[in-house]
């Protein structure tokens, strides 16, 4: 379980308004009422969650009244909270008993009660489809959880259960919370100097899919650029795994020379080949029972990936020299920088492999999607480098520095972070303070080093980044004048039309066929092309269409491009002339 | 008119949801599923209940009446010739009404097995309170008892409201087909 206590929001009309209810569900669950309102809370020992109550309703003249906005307003105080927490959960009742107010004090009901807690649900989704809302219910599960889904939820908690050794009202809320809560976890991996810092929604949101994936008994698939934490998540995900007890193995392709990896994963029997004097565990069989990381799949050689197809889909191996089967019980996961899919569609990575590798992916965030995390970030690396390096702790980071930590683009992510900070504290051994200054300084002789090569999502054009430019594109002011606006469709069709002609001109060009041999021959392999500009695997056809209307965006640009370009102009060209298949002609054989 | 007497589906769903839903389920089974184990050990020490506690446990008095009589009439709520009094079946000969509604009522019962439960209900219905009786007998220390607890008492209770909560919620009336009706 993470360190510290995570923040539930319960929206319920009953335990809302009745105190004696409220403190009865608490104890069954095992939360500490937080919502201020009653002045006798009961006291829970080590409680799994805080939690604020929130009705649901307005109360007025003898009346209650079910009120989206109350809801509303209550889920947004924690999304996040001013002191920076948000929400991990959100219970969500189905029925909210409306009208007028009987002699005991209990609503009549009104029409409509029954379904309120579903167009809450739909209002908070509306909002933001990151909110993590369970459902609370004393309803029948078969009778709602169908609609919840549908409408967003994550899962179900049944408000009564008969407490059991394997299931109690505590436990479910637990077994909520790590499944579909999204918590922070700086759990020690490995060792001290090894947690998973920071609190953003980006980093809960990962965390949350590797709990599940965790849990799971397929193949996960992490993919994520150099220095974002691979192989921390790895190390996150074998622990919080029923096989953390067990054995955790990492293989790093580069590690050992590319004729040795297969002796490194698979072992040998003794007289395998010249040299095996004795028989030989390999990574496979030492993770046995735990988890065996393999980093970098992208980059094992070729006929190793076929080698792995076995063992990935059904955890059977054999030595090398040995016809013996091993039956293995141990949990994979695979991790890359690269776009696979973008590697199968250029002939680099076997598409069966791709199948059974990539049952539960994972995307880790960069490090410009999880700025909020800076400021822990910085602490805990600040904290590790000078204990490493004997130097006076900056005890302070100004505002202004973290500023400019958040402005920086971090093309290497964490890592970069890291050897910045190094740098800074380096550089200034015995300031209490990190400046503004003591960062821009340590950038500046960064950057005449070399730069390091991006080959994964990021793509450059003209030194820039495409990300910066979507950014740009997305905070750009449009503006409000008549003349400005005026024929401001052609001016934009022209430019998107251009850098649209210049990225497919990008994708031919890395994608280009390969010869029996290996070695790229220049053929244009447009489907290839068309796939990796697209993020998904399209038929020739598909490609041809894209093409087409890539080129119909702007015809005056694309017709530039094709003076200026032969091999582009041929390629558009032959798109516009591919005919797409009629519906009522004859089906052909699948080979077509 | 006694409330009881020819109740409709609507009435039947409005009774159970208030009863069952918003009083049983929510109010009562929630106080039981986090206090039977203190109730427990002071029936067992014969310490005092806290009032408010009493108070709680005591609400199945008020409720007993009305929970068993929404169990006793299951059967007649749960006709599917009420759907007849809705246009524009209501447009049909009373005598096609008529054998159409008693042939709806039999195949819906057949298929739901709706009798059998209901039987079900009531035996357990009579478990809770019988077990009920009991638990406030010893609590009132008036008279003798025979061994009941709160756990007990409590997870009789979880297993009625089960088979309350299996019930159908609703007779869907679907139509199949185009249906004129002839204006006069």
């Amino acid at each position: 379980m993470p360190n510290s206590v995570p923040h539930i929001l319960v929206i319920d009309d009953q335990f809302g308004w009745s105190l004696e209810s409220r403190r009865d569900l608490c104890l069954s669950f095992g939360i500490a009422d937080e919502t201020g309102d009653d002045i006798r809370p009961e006291i829970i020992n080590n409680a799994v969650a805080r939690a604020r109550y929130c009705s649901g309703q307005l109360r007025g003249n003898n009346t209650l009244e079910n009120s989206l906005p109350t809801i509303m307003a209550a889920v947004k105080k924690g999304w996040p909270h001013s002191s920076g927490w948000r929400w991990a959960l959100i219970l969500l009742d189905i029925r909210f008993v409306s009208g007028t107010l009987g002699p005991e004090g209990v609503s009549e009901g009104k029409p409509g009660d029954s379904e309120f807690g579903i167009q809450a649900l739909k209002a908070l989704m509306e909002f933001d489809s990151d909110l993590p809302v369970v459902v609370l219910s004393s309803r029948d599960r078969g009778a709602v959880i169908e609609d919840c889904r549908r409408a967003g939820a994550l899962g179900f908690i049944q408000r009564v259960q008969y407490e059991t050794d394997e299931q109690s009202p505590r436990k479910a809320l637990v077994e909520n919370i790590e499944l579909n809560g999204l918590i922070s976890d700086n759990r020690i991996l490995l060792d001290e100097n090894n947690r998973i810092v920071g609190s953003s929604l980006a980093i809960a949101k990962t965390l949350r899919a590797a709990r599940r994936a965790a849990t799971g008994t397929g193949n996960v698939l992490l993919l994520g650029e150099t220095g974002t934490g691979k192989e921390l998540l790895a190390r996150y995900i074998h622990d919080v795994s029923p096989k953390s007890a067990g054995p955790y193995i990492v293989f790093h392709p580069f590690g050992s020379a590319t004729d040795l990896q297969e002796d490194e994963l698979f072992g040998h029997v003794k007289g395998a080949f010249t040299g095996a004097v004795s028989d030989r565990r390999g990574q496979f069989e030492l993770a046995n029972g735990g988890t065996l990381l393999i980093d970098e799949i992208g980059d094992i050689p070729d006929n190793l990936q076929k080698k792995l197809l076995r063992p990935i889909e059904n955890r059977t191996i054999c030595q090398q020299g040995s016809s013996n089967e091993l039956q293995l019980e141990l949990a994979m996961i695979l991790a890359t920088n690269k776009n696979l899919y973008d590697y199968v569609s250029m002939g680099r990575f076997e598409q069966d492999l791709l199948n059974r590798i990539s049952a539960f992916p994972i995307r880790i965030p960069t490090l410009r999607e999880r700025l909020d995390d800076m400021p822990d970030l910085v602490y805990c690396l600040l904290d590790r480098i000078c204990l490493k390096s004997g130097s006076r702790w900056p005890r302070k980071v100004l505002p202004e520095t973290l500023a400019e930590l958040r402005q920086m683009d971090w093309p290497d992510h964490i890592r970069g972070l890291r050897n910045t900070l190094e740098q800074a504290v380096k550089n200034n051994r015995d300031s209490e303070l990190l400046l503004p200054d003591d960062i821009r300084d340590t950038m500046g002789r960064l950057e005449t080093k070399a730069l390091v090569q991006h080959k994964t999502q990021s793509l450059r054009i003209d030194g820039g980044d495409l990300q910066g430019l979507i950014q740009s594109i997305s905070e750009f002011q449009v503006p409000d004048s008549y003349d400005e606006l005026q024929g401001c469709l052609s001016v934009v069709k022209e430019a998107m039309g251009d850098l649209l002609i210049r990225l497919l001109r990008a994708c031919i060009d890395v994608t280009r066929h390969r010869s029996p041999g290996r070695i790229q021959n220049g053929d244009v392999n447009l489907a290839g092309a068309v796939s990796c500009m697209a993020g998904k695997r399209l038929t020739t056809s598909q490609a041809a269409d894209l093409v087409k209307q890539l080129s119909k965006l702007d015809e005056s640009v694309a017709e530039a491009w094709s003076l200026l370009d032969r091999e582009l102009g041929s390629i558009i060209k032959d798109a516009i002339r591919l005919r797409t298949r009629r519906k009522n002609t004859t089906k052909r054989s699948d080979s077509d | 008119m006694n409330y009881w007497q020819n109740i409709t589906l609507e009435r039947w769903l409005d009774c159970r949801d208030k009863i069952q839903h918003d009083w049983f389920k929510n109010r009562y089974l929630v106080f039981l599923q986090a206090r039977w184990k203190m109730l427990d050990k002071a029936l067992a020490s014969g310490a005092v209940f806290p009032p408010e506690m009493i108070a709680t446990i005591l609400e199945w008095e008020s409720k007993r009446e009305p929970m068993r009589n929404m169990i006793e009439r299951t059967i007649d709520a749960l006709r599917p010739s009420h759907l007849l009094d809705i246009y524009p079946l209501t447009e049909l000969p009373s005598k096609v009404r008529e054998e159409l509604g008693t042939l709806a009522d039999e195949e819906y019962q057949q298929k739901t097995k709706l009798l059998v439960r209901q039987e079900k209900l009531l035996k357990l219905f009579d478990e809770v309170d019988h077990c009920y009786c009991i638990i406030v007998k010893r609590a009132s220390a008036t008279g003798t008892a025979d061994e009941c607890s709160f756990e007990r008492f409590f997870k009789n209770c979880v297993e009625f409201d089960a088979a309350i909560a299996s019930l159908p919620r609703d007779l869907p009336l679907v139509w199949i087909g185009e249906y004129d009706i002839e204006e006069d």
